[in-house]
């Protein structure tokens, strides 16, 4: 008992100590963000703000359009979520459960997808998308994700390969087709890799910014990051580094409640093999 | 079932992004939002001086509206309603790599403006329009500053000037005051400053750290060790640009008293101390140090945003070592008009750059406090706009009479990013400037060999 | 597993077209380019090998090719041992799980922008708080990411990934190790087995298959990293020692607008990449436990 208390106390301050490690920066931001544009940049820095101001946010929400483009990242990441969620489960099953010619090769090719450096697919990428007249839409960043993504199809592919064969087999023998025993009966089994994967395709999708970078052309169709690239590296805007980190926390924090949102679904343990019997 | 529930979103998702792309624009044409196509309805000419064809012209604007200001966009849209203007923007630092991937791509913007350099580089592989005819045909040169020229090789000019970011030599006064010290003037050798600075020095708390700097030397390449090998006369590269000179005498005498401001007169600070601190210019913001080559556009952007109380003014560069010349480095950003551009959209993208030329103009490229004109009229009018610094005569006449480019021609990205990291070195005290200039010069070289085809 | 052509082919049909289309294209695209000088702006000229004999004589190739092997040293043992500590911990009966998690995944989340900013501020050598906390126990501040020491200043930006990418790994490994059954985990503590003894037997054996893809996953993004040098280094003034390889491609294609060299670098980096996940994939067939 007492060894089991002590343990606990232990992973207690482990975990604190690790999570203050990893908010600093968070608190930083956050701190700047709430000050006024003379104590932004004081030395040496003033660490609680004072005063505290909301300027630096209605800046930043109305001025600067950002709830707008707040709503032009909800659209791209939503489609987004769905093509690779749906993709991602379908190829990854294709890889975990079944043999066919060229698999190898594939797989490795998947592999390889990730391991190209972006500079260098982007140009011909957007070739593409030129000659196909897409352009200023959010058709580039929203159709390959129902194409598959690697990372999703790692995720189902490991998920169902660990899941026991015999699932399938009693299922054909009840005269499933492949494609409803996928979405009927491995699926709901596979709830945390789904979650998982939507929380880091949305962190990706609403993070990306070479994307958009690319393909948009007017401001209105502008997504968050642009928004805060903009912010970012306008020279005027160099001066009030307040409304960077506002804009920042902006950005952020669709992420974050998303996550925690997600949380209920990394409950432990409400998986039943299904096998008994 | 979840299942049929996500595929009727995908079904509605598809049917309306289907929708959506087969409406939207192709490359050249106006943006998703604009109903409009009074481009090719052939609208009347509103008057005979407007030019006589409708237009669309594709221009690229990096940083949008914060660099350019709105009203000049704006009132050339009044102008010429002919010319309709389609806006490509992209956020200021990422341009380049848009741009390039636009130009890789075939849908570049018929006019966009960039770094000076960048611009040099594109005049060379054929991608800039040579703007020296129209230059010749309607602009009086007598109007304009020196500067105006800043992107011409040989007798082809790729780009005119979008705003100039040239450098003064700025002082504290409270600190000049203090210290008992008299105020800079344009008159004074690098040496007069050296000195003073020693005077200006001080620990104030007696803690054995320096708390005032005389002199806040930068490393950089604009503001630090350019303008500092010609102090004595020496050179970077030499006129044609395609050799390296850099481990002459002059010049080593140049970067040994740069190097010496920070380690053996200890009148300024260390290259960590100030980059932690965010660049020079902040050091000098937070009443640290009482002298350093200022550029234009931070003061009003940043020294006057950050520092609302800092009591400073600018005086001219100095002058060398032995008195005689003076440099002062100037940073360009340049418009150029694509070279592959329709003839008509070349047209009506000279009619943009002789509005944008125009005193009234540029007289709000004047306002904005972050660029410098190159109509002399707006110059003039510069001069009397009431944010600090005052005597923005530091930076008008100092670029007129004495600007220069960073030694700017095709690969100047690439020798200069080759320099950097031994200066640094230098600046640091890690090399010696004689051996650290050979070296430089032996890497600077390499790149021109390179890229000059020897 | 069955054979099935038809079955298996259906299921990877998207992403067979997708591959073809942006991946296979762009990458055959690239390595033509490689054997050309191409300035953007003019028709590509071929060059024949110039480029890759022009990368393999330069020494400052194979130094940032040492750099991005030393930095996946650091950062994929150190990722995924902090990962499977707090990922464990965090699985045990313990209060605030959320509130924890949330925190470990925040700088996931933060762009890196605002996390170089503020590392600078930890890493800063007169006024970082990283140096303040070691000069007030008595030690010497040091250089960190500004250090003229390569492994010192790589090592630093190692670092920063950890704290950056641990989130993720670890949410990864959490979900892992909630997949375990409760029932097996149940029926062993019910036969008198420590925890000790159920992660190690139970625990580790079934969360082998992710431990795994996240270390592949972890190598890859160690090699392919590019944000954390763009903002703490500066590119104008990079120093060969401490520049890799993606930094490079990037620097030739976009700031030198040379994109010949700068596909023959990324192909390079590619290759080696490839290399790598194959001996990697081959020791998967060891150490992976996978219910057949």
């Amino acid at each position: 008992m007492k060894t089991d208390d002590m343990k606990r106390i232990f992973y207690y301050i482990v975990l604190t100590l690790g999570a203050f490690i990893m908010l600093i920066p968070f608190l930083w931001v956050l701190s700047n963000s709430l000050k006024t544009v003379d104590n932004v940049m004081k030395i040496p820095p003033q660490y609680i703000p004072n005063p505290i101001t909301l300027g630096n946010f209605k800046i930043v929400l109305n001025e600067l359009s950002f709830l707008k483009y707040l709503g032009n990242s909800f659209f791209v990441v939503v489609f987004n979520l769905v093509g690779t969620v749906l993709s991602s489960a379908l190829v990854g099953f294709g890889f975990a459960k079944f043999d066919f010619v060229g698999k190898k090769i594939l797989f490795t090719l998947m592999l390889a997808t990730l391991m190209m450096p972006a500079q260098v697919t982007m140009i011909p990428t957007y070739f593409i998308w030129s000659k196909a007249g897409m352009l200023d839409t959010f058709l580039p960043l929203i159709l390959p994700a129902f194409l598959g993504q690697a990372t999703g199809i790692f995720l189902f592919n490991q998920n169902y390969r660990s899941m026991p064969d015999v699932l399938y087999e009693s299922a054909l023998i009840d005269g499933c087709n492949p494609l409803r025993i996928l979405f009927q009966i491995y699926m709901p089994l596979s709830k945390p890799t789904m979650m998982t994967l939507i929380v880091l395709t949305f962190i990706g999708a609403w993070n990306n910014t070479m994307g958009p970078l690319l393909y948009l052309q007017s401001r209105e169709k502008y997504t968050l990051t642009m928004g805060l690239l903009t912010l970012d590296q306008s020279p005027i805007a160099a001066a009030n580094v307040g409304v960077k980190m506002a804009g920042s926390v902006i950005t952020m924090a669709p992420v974050i409640i998303v996550f925690l949102f997600s949380q209920k679904y990394f409950v432990q343990g409400d998986i039943s093999s299904g096998v008994k019997g | 079932m979840k299942k049929r529930l996500v595929s009727a979103l995908v079904m509605t998702g598809a049917a309306i992004m289907l929708m959506g792309g087969c409406g939207s624009s192709k490359g050249q044409d106006s943006k998703a939002t604009g109903d409009k196509s009074a481009a090719d309805s052939g609208v009347e000419q509103k008057s005979e001086k407007k030019s006589s064809k409708a237009v669309t012209l594709r221009i690229g604007l990096p940083g949008g509206y914060d660099v350019t200001n709105k009203e000049i966009i704006e009132g050339f849209q009044n102008e010429y309603p002919d010319i309709k203007l389609d806006i490509d923007e992209a956020p200021w630092g990422d341009f380049t790599k848009k741009i390039t991937t636009q130009i890789a791509g075939g849908t570049a913007p018929d006019i966009w403006f960039q770094e000076n350099a960048a611009v040099l580089g594109y005049g060379d592989k054929g991608a800039a329009e040579d703007l020296m005819p129209y230059i010749e045909r309607d602009l009086n040169e007598d109007e304009f500053a020196s500067t105006l020229f800043s992107a011409q090789v040989g007798e082809s000019v790729w780009g005119v000037p979008h705003g100039g970011n040239p450098i003064a030599l700025a002082y504290n006064k409270d600190l000049f005051d203090e210290a008992g010290v008299s105020y800079p003037t344009d008159d004074w050798t690098y040496e007069d400053m050296i000195e003073a600075a020693k005077k200006l020095t001080k620990d104030t708390d007696g803690d054995g750290k320096t708390d005032v700097y005389g002199l806040i030397t930068s490393g950089g390449i604009t503001d630090g060790w350019f303008p500092w090998i010609h102090s004595a006369g020496g050179q970077a590269l030499d006129e044609t640009k395609e050799n390296a000179v850099f481990d002459d005498e002059k010049s080593l005498k140049g970067i040994t008293e740069w190097a010496n401001t920070v380690n053996t007169y200890k009148i300024s600070p260390a290259r960590s101390t100030f980059n932690e601190l965010g660049g020079t210019h902040q050091v000098f913001g937070n009443g640290m140090g009482a002298m350093v080559f200022l550029q234009y556009s931070l003061g009003n952007t940043v020294l006057n945003t950050n520092f609302p109380d800092l009591n400073y003014d600018t005086v001219k560069m100095p002058k060398a070592f032995d008195g005689e010349e003076r440099i002062v480095p100037n940073v360009n950003n340049t418009w150029m008009i694509f070279s592959k551009a329709k003839e008509e959209n070349k047209e009506a993208a000279w009619t943009f750059l002789k509005y944008y030329l125009s005193p009234e103009v540029q007289k709000i490229v004047a306002d904005s406090g972050s660029t410098i004109p190159v109509n002399k009229e707006a110059l003039t009018y510069m001069e009397n706009l009431q944010f600090k610094p005052l005597n923005k005569k530091a930076y008008t006449e100092g670029v007129d009479e004495s600007g220069v480019t960073l030694d700017e021609n095709k690969c100047w990205n690439e020798w200069r990013t080759a320099a950097q990291p031994v200066f640094n070195d230098i600046m640091d005290g890690k090399t010696d400037p004689e051996s650290g200039l050979k070296q430089i010069k032996k890497s600077v070289q390499e790149v021109l060999d390179e890229n000059y085809e020897k | 597993m069955r054979k099935s052509n038809f079955w298996g082919l259906l299921f990877v049909l998207p992403f067979i077209i997708g591959t073809a289309v942006f991946f296979v294209f762009p990458v055959l695209f690239s390595g033509y380019i490689s054997f050309t000088d191409w300035d953007m702006f003019n028709p590509p000229k071929f060059v024949g090998l110039k480029n890759w004999i022009n990368s393999f004589k330069d020494p400052a190739f194979w130094i940032s090719f040492r750099n991005v092997l030393y930095f996946a040293a650091i950062f994929v043992p150190l990722q995924t041992i902090f990962a499977l500590v707090i990922a464990n911990m965090l699985n045990q009966k313990i209060k605030f799980k959320g509130g924890f998690r949330a925190c470990y995944f925040l700088p996931n989340v933060t762009p890196w922008v605002a996390g170089a900013i503020v590392w600078k501020f930890l890493y800063g050598y007169d006024y970082g708080l990283i140096n303040y906390i070691l000069r007030s126990l008595g030690f010497e501040g040091s250089y960190w990411y500004d250090s003229d020491k390569w492994w010192v200043a790589i090592g630093s930006l190692a670092l920063m990934n950890v704290w950056k990418g641990m989130g993720q790994t670890m949410v990864i490994l959490l979900s892992a190790m909630q997949s375990v059954p409760k029932e097996i985990v149940e029926a062993a503590t019910t036969e008198g087995a420590g925890k000790a003894a159920i992660f190690r037997k139970i625990t580790v054996p079934m969360i082998s298959p992710m431990v795994f893809l996240t270390m592949i996953l972890s190598t890859i993004s160690a090699f392919t990293a590019f944000d954390v040098f763009l903002t703490m280094f500066d590119v104008y003034s990079l120093p060969d020692r401490n520049n890799v390889v993606n930094l490079m491609v990037y620097r030739e294609a976009f700031i030198y607008g040379k994109m010949g060299p700068a596909s023959t670098l990324a192909w390079m980096l590619f290759i080696i990449i490839l290399i790598i996940t194959v001996i990697q994939r081959k020791f998967e067939k060891k150490w992976v436990h996978y219910e057949n």
